[in-house]
């Protein structure tokens, strides 16, 4: 059967718009270039300082080629904890742009580590946007830290070369073999429980003095 | 003029796809804001409210065996007021099809693809819809069959990992507020199960037309127990005040999931997977429906042309809207246009053929 005069002269524009498609993805970014974000710390910054800026933010970035020993490099440093601060989380994500040359990327975001400062005075809203935004996941651990979050990074566990990494095992081990740590660990688990009026309760995490 | 035929298997499938769409993700949560736990009642009275007018709908249809409603709205209604009836139906069908791919755009934008322009996403849907309707209803009933259980069997497993997390105590207190905050989430609820109005269009192609009241019910019904099922579990995951907080309740749920030591940790990925198709054949069926109006409403013998002439229109409707607010608006007014053709037309009709029926005895 031939088709009809008026779907043979459609069908050209259809496929001229079909080469569009062969520029490939748009979207693409490769493993080496992901800046992987471990841990978090956010914590209140000093009245002292006499900025306008609110919250201390300071993210563990680490680079996985350097994390795997294939730069021998010894200036490049496998985890780097940079801190930015301001008004917002969102602004000081977006800030993180003017310490970091490259895009962090928060998926496999580990633990959220937040201040004795700040926590005193709730941590709803420093967290309202790991609640909603897409790159979070709800199974970030919680830790609320003695002093400040930013020291609680600079933990250097002996075995793990990340501390957000320790952090958050620390937190998964401790809840399924003692019972010092609470279940409710995670940031979906508190925001569940805060929202809905339910009662919620947090162990502090102790950073140890480094010598 | 009619060629295609369809089985009451298919008839059920294409019910289902126009219905399931693009709310799975946020049903949870536009209900939760005003009925808060007592969400999934409401879900079941609308869904009933639902099995009521399409088996109205399809009472008109066996009336006129052969007929959809553009030919017989016309005949009962007298040209001008028919026309105006058609007009309605598509104008509400194009607004729909823009916001619905608005919508999917914007989402595939936000979780999957976070540099490409949502123009060329729409593009490309409206492509694919278009590419599709060309073949006729046949050829979209035998795409649902194929899509519909895969996906909605690959959605039940991935909930399935949703159960670790529930706490099926945060359902109750059930009516704990009295019966205002069912009718003030009554009409969220039932936007969500527009859709089935589409029967009106496809009755005329099926085998067997007697069979149509039965296949929408049971589409209906799937999409009931579908919806109450995200909503009770979302609900069961997150409580009900965390469900109104997040935007989408669903993908949230399900970004709860970790699979310990799979080879996939992560399900939302697979979510989407699922919610693409979903969102995809809604298109498709709205659009096939808008290209029949307006092709009936021209004189033409085929929809082919005109399906293709109004990608541009439902383009720009989809542009429009510059951000997520105005789009929620766009498709607030047109769930609210739909509404109002799928309910009151067919019980119109239906008045309008009782009285010239019995005209004609007397």
């Amino acid at each position: 059967m031939i088709a009809p005069v008026y779907t043979r002269l459609l069908s050209v524009p259809l496929l001229l718009l079909l080469p569009l498609l062969l520029s490939g993805c748009w979207d693409r970014v490769e493993i080496q270039d992901r800046l992987f974000v471990m841990s978090v710390a956010i914590d209140k910054t000093k009245e002292s300082s006499g900025k306008r800026s609110y919250y201390e933010f300071t993210a563990q970035l680490t680079e996985a080629s350097a994390l795997s020993g294939k730069v021998n490099n010894p200036r490049i440093s496998p985890v780097w904890n940079a801190t930015t601060s301001g008004p917002s989380i969102f602004e000081c994500i977006r800030l993180m742009a003017t310490r970091v040359a490259r895009q962090p990327y928060y998926e496999h975001l580990q633990s959220i580590v937040i201040g004795e400062e700040l926590a005193k005075e709730g941590i709803d809203r420093p967290l309202d946007l790991f609640y909603r935004d897409h790159e979070s996941r709800r199974k970030i651990k919680l830790i609320i830290a003695k002093g400040t979050a930013k020291d609680a990074l600079h933990v250097k566990p002996k075995l793990l070369p990340v501390s957000g990494r320790y952090i958050s095992l620390l937190t998964e081990e401790g809840e399924a073999k003692t019972a010092r740590l609470p279940k409710t660990a995670s940031i979906g688990q508190f925001s569940s429980n805060y929202h809905n009026g339910e009662t919620v309760c947090y162990q502090p995490f102790v950073p140890k003095r480094t010598k | 003029m009619i060629k295609d035929r369809l089985t009451s298997p298919q008839v059920t499938m294409q019910l289902f796809a126009a219905m399931v769409g693009v709310g799975v993700l946020s049903l949870p949560g536009s209900v939760g804001t005003k009925a808060g736990t007592d969400s999934w009642i409401v879900i079941i009275i609308s869904g009933f409210l639902a099995m009521l007018t399409v088996a109205l709908m399809a009472y008109l249809g066996n009336r006129f065996p052969g007929q959809s409603i553009l030919q017989y709205a016309p005949f009962l209604l007298g040209r001008f007021a028919g026309t105006i009836v058609l007009i309605a139906f598509l104008l509400y069908f194009l607004m729909f099809v823009g916001t619905v791919v608005r919508i999917s755009a914007d989402v595939t934008k936000l979780f999957l693809l976070d540099l490409t322009p949502v123009e060329v996403i729409i593009i490309g849907m409206l492509g694919m819809s278009s590419y599709l309707i060309m073949h006729g209803v046949n050829a979209m009933a035998r795409f649902n069959e194929f899509i519909q259980p895969l996906t909605v069997f690959l959605l039940l497993l991935v909930l399935t990992q949703t159960f670790r997390d529930t706490d099926f105590g945060r359902i109750l207190p059930m009516m704990g507020d009295g019966i205002r905050p069912l009718i003030k989430a009554f009409p969220t609820t039932f936007f969500a199960f527009l859709g089935f109005e589409i029967l009106l269009f496809i009755q005329p192609f099926m085998e067997k037309p007697a069979m149509a009241c039965k296949a929408a019910w049971f589409a209906i019904g799937a999409a009931l127990l579908l919806y109450t099922l995200i909503t009770v579990l979302s609900i069961a995951v997150l409580g009900a005040k965390e469900v109104t907080l997040v935007e989408y309740p669903t993908l949230t749920v399900i970004k709860n999931i970790e699979v310990p030591g799979a080879f996939i940790e992560r399900l939302d990925s697979i979510m989407m997977m699922v919610w693409i198709p979903f969102s995809v054949t809604t298109i498709v069926m709205f659009h096939y429906c808008a290209s029949l109006i307006a092709s009936q409403l021209l004189r033409l013998q085929e929809h082919r042309v005109i399906g293709l002439l109004i990608v541009p229109v439902v383009f720009l409707i989809a542009v429009l809207p510059r951000n997520i607010l105005e789009v929620d608006e766009w498709s607030k007014w047109a769930s609210w246009l739909g509404a109002a053709l799928a309910s009151f037309i067919p019980v119109l009709l239906a008045v309008v053929y009782k009285w010239r029926s019995k005209g004609r005895n007397a």
